[in-house]
């Protein structure tokens, strides 16, 4: 999707009222009127109209979006989707070869590496322990994802040991490759379709019933986007949460948890795939866990700001969107933050000791 | 539109304010001033759908203090280069509308609640917030300000203020004037002031200082903090809707009403047009099928005093000829009422069409509405217009004529032809004794009417104007100043 294939989805944010401003999660930390989706609207439809270009600062403001979808909660107008719009901005700026230099690092990283992040093949799940490699007979596949093989190494090997608690027959696929999405909302539209591509081959011929991960863009994109990409995936998809909801899984009562938490809802988990109950039930079911609520929640959560590529290109401003979805859970009083998604947890963790949080992905406490 | 471009040295005073604010919230670059080239109001709007040459800010500058509010005012005093103070760009005059080469100021950084007094109930908070956080924020806490403007999501503490905004709750909460109970304003000088902080009805102190800087639109200096009255969440809030055969009969009810001393928050009365549902432009979400003039009520308040409040109203109303349509209408109002304001229900550029807001007293009122319509739709054949009113007291209330005109080809004749339609608007409504506008605001749209307003009063503004800003830097030509 380019800029010339939106203009009434641009035509309508550039001429709103600027009826998102108030929860558009880069805007209210930046405060600058062109990071909020009618600022960002004027620039593309400037562009479109040829009155402007991709300048430096206009590239700027295309990467300032964390792809949360707060202000699409707030849109009725039917049409537009700001960060839909960023993203066809960014496939042009990819195209003219103008995005930002950490932006260009993970176009390098997935033409080398078939990852977000700079490692080789071969050792993409050197950091998951006791990793399962695919079995012949397995019925379940669990999608570990870049950030999650690399960052979050024990959300997988928790996910992994609660797949096989309840009986599945689970593996990895060893051809994994990153699953696209933050590629394509980072503009590198051909090459996150041709990474679908290689994912959609190598799970082709494993003969699976099921797909599940911990990564809710991976999730998404494998779901969702794939299909949107061309590249359709005949397979049913599940967000650990969810599947782990299905399944209508339970901690033993053995294993009781006191502890006070909160949960966090994952932008591309709850505003854009609509999963809210199912990770709660999974607490509340917890022997001994009190659930409590953010004031901010469900399909209006705050973004951690690790999303849509902020916290390479922009770091302080990812810090305080973060830092404010901090704060909005230390004031619910809880003693943890549970997420369900390696990004936010990757984010919090950083900052979680200044709000005097424990953070955990709700795999770990299942586990 | 003039474009002149000022003669200071644009490298020193891009240096002077880097030194100031830092350099992060100085931005010069022509994305952000371009971005920041138009407001709501409909002539910057059309200039920038067409793409076709305007004043651009020469500098977008963040403060996040008042200290830097008065230093970047006096760097604009050294170099004589024109400040326009932004909030949240969200009004329809061109209030905050640049002057070429300006320092645009924009207050957002400084959005901070400074403190809520649950004892005497009010709130300190600084200009850049905007208003539907303000207002979370209170309700978090059980309070309302029960200001609910349609810009609520989008206009910012500093901006309503200066353009004495009014919200759809207005007339039992207020407009924002009513509100505001002290100032903080950086003058034009850099000098910071604080006026005095009181309840309302208990200043005998002289002018109230306060009141000078509300509605001055940044023309007398830079309001940075204000402290406001607020309310405890109304234990219930009620809605009713009524159908009346015609106009007349809903402003005599509502008259009728309101003299009895019923204060409901919401009384809104549609003429037939806006009300139609066939009415391609309507700032009605919903709309009827039947023809007549739609009233919706809303009481907020003690269950049992908003019950007997009701319940005169719907007396009166009943007795007016209005059909009773219960409360259902009135939620979905209430619930739908910024639906019009999103695209592409709300009406945009090259669409020619505004809203000649004015303000009557009741002997006024309906002779002002059919004068402004006469000379309307007389005047510019094809013309869609359309009225409603809202924001009352028991003397009278504000209207609001809107026209629709479809766009020209050419844009220049598309802005004489705007003109012409608020020349002819404006001046029906001054003759027939309404007040020019009520809170949109003057800005520059109406800045060529205020002499013919004020008359030989208007002299008191200018000679205010002359004594706070002497170099004459704030928002030039806004106000008419």
């Amino acid at each position: 999707m380019h800029l010339k294939e939106r203009e009434r989805e641009i035509w309508a944010c550039a001429f709103c009222n600027s009826m998102c401003r108030h929860v558009c999660t880069v805007a209210m930390s930046a405060k600058l009127e062109s990071t909020q989706p009618k600022g960002k609207g004027m620039i593309e439809y400037s562009i479109l109209k040829g009155e402007s270009e991709f300048s430096e600062s206009a590239v700027e403001r295309m990467y300032m979006c964390v792809d949360c979808g707060r202000c699409r909660v707030w849109c009725i107008t039917g049409i537009s989707d700001c960060s839909r719009n960023v993203q066809a901005g960014r496939a042009d700026v990819v195209e003219l070869g103008k995005a930002p230099k950490p932006i260009l690092k993970w176009g390098d990283n997935a033409l080398m590496y078939k990852s977000l992040y700079e490692v080789p093949v071969e050792e993409r799940f050197r950091k998951v322990k006791g990793l399962l490699e695919l079995e012949g007979g397995a019925d379940t596949l669990y999608f570990v994802g870049c950030t999650t093989a690399q960052h979050q190494p024990e959300i997988a090997e928790a996910a992994l040991k609660i797949l096989k608690s309840i009986g599945d027959k689970v593996a990895v696929a060893k051809g994994e490759v990153c699953c696209g999405y933050p590629l394509w909302v980072a503009g590198f539209t051909e090459t996150a379709k041709q990474l679908a591509e290689e994912n959609v081959e190598t799970l082709k011929s494993l003969n699976l019933k099921r797909l599940v991960t911990s990564c809710p863009e991976c999730y998404l994109a494998l779901k969702e986007h794939y299909r949107e990409w061309g590249v359709p995936l005949d397979l049913e998809v599940f967000h650990i949460a969810e599947y782990l909801d299905k399944r209508e899984f339970k901690l033993k009562s053995s294993k009781k948890l006191s502890m006070s938490v909160v949960y966090h809802d994952p932008c591309h988990l709850g505003r854009r795939a609509g999963v809210y109950d199912e990770p709660r039930r999974l607490l509340a079911a917890i022997p001994g866990l009190k659930l409590g609520e953010i004031h901010w929640n469900r399909e209006n959560s705050l973004c951690c700001g690790g999303g849509g590529g902020l916290q390479v290109t922009y770091p302080e401003l990812s810090k305080t969107i973060c830092n404010k979805a901090l704060a909005a859970a230390r004031e619910a009083g809880a003693e943890a933050l549970v997420t369900a998604c390696p990004f936010c947890k990757q984010m919090f963790l950083e900052r979680a000791r200044d709000f005097n949080l424990k953070v955990y992905d709700i795999s770990e406490l299942l586990a | 539109m003039a474009v002149k471009i000022p003669s200071y040295d644009r490298d020193v005073v891009l240096s002077e304010l880097e030194k100031t604010v830092g350099s992060e919230n100085v931005y010069a670059d022509e994305t952000d001033r371009k971005v920041y080239s138009t407001d709501i109001y409909w002539l910057p709007q059309l200039y920038y759908y067409y793409g076709l040459e305007r004043p651009l800010p020469g500098f977008v500058v963040l403060p996040a203090s008042r200290e830097e509010v008065s230093e970047v005012l006096k760097i604009a005093n050294r170099h004589m280069v024109p400040v326009v103070p932004w909030s949240g760009g969200s009004g329809v005059q061109g209030g905050a509308m640049p002057t070429q080469g300006c320092i645009l100021l924009d207050v957002k950084r400084m959005d901070r609640i400074v403190e809520v007094d649950d004892y005497s109930l009010t709130i300190t908070a600084e200009a850049g917030i905007v208003s539907q956080d303000l207002e979370w924020e209170l309700n978090k806490l059980g309070y309302t300000y029960g200001h609910y403007p349609a810009s609520m999501y989008s206009a910012c503490l500093g901006g309503m203020l200066a353009a004495r905004s009014a919200g759809v709750m207005s007339t039992k909460y207020g407009k924002i004037e009513d509100m505001v109970l002290g100032l903080e304003v950086v003058l034009p000088t850099g000098e910071i002031i604080e006026t005095s902080v009181s309840p309302r009805k208990t200043k005998a102190i002289g002018p109230d200082l306060a009141q000078l800087f509300v509605g001055s639109e940044g023309t007398l200096g830079v309001i940075t903090k204000a402290t406001l009255q607020i309310h405890l969440m109304p234990e219930e809030r009620r809605f009713r809707a009524f159908l009346f055969k015609d106009l007349h009969s809903g402003l005599e009810a509502v008259r009728k009403f309101l003299q009895k001393g019923v204060n409901p928050c919401v009384v809104r009365l549609y003429d037939e047009v806006e009300a139609s549902k066939k009415t391609k432009h309507r700032t009605l979400a919903t709309g009827i099928d039947v023809p007549g003039s739609f009233l919706v009520l809303s009481f907020d308040g003690y269950k049992e005093l908003i019950e007997l409040e009701e319940k005169v109203a719907v007396e009166i109303c009943l007795k007016e000829g209005g059909e009773d349509l219960g409360s259902e209408p009135g939620k979905y109002w209430w619930d739908h009422r910024y639906d019009s304001y999103y695209p592409p229900s709300a009406p945009a550029v090259p669409l020619i069409f505004g809203t000649i807001d004015v303000a009557a007293t009741f002997s006024n009122l309906e002779k002002v509405y059919y004068a402004m319509k006469k000379a309307l739709t007389e005047n510019f054949k094809g013309a869609l217009f359309t009225g409603h009113f809202s924001h009352w007291s028991h003397t009278g209330g504000m209207l609001y004529p809107r026209f629709y005109i479809q766009p020209l080809d050419d844009p220049k004749e598309a802005v004489e032809l705007y003109k012409r339609v608020w020349n002819v608007g404006v001046s029906a409504g001054l003759k027939n004794g309404a007040l020019l506008n009520d809170h949109h605001g003057i800005g520059v749209k109406l800045a060529r009417f205020m002499e013919d307003q004020w008359g030989p009063a208007f002299k008191v503004l200018k000679a205010i104007k002359d004594a706070l800003d002497p170099n004459h830097i704030m928002n030039p030509g806004k106000l008419g100043l």
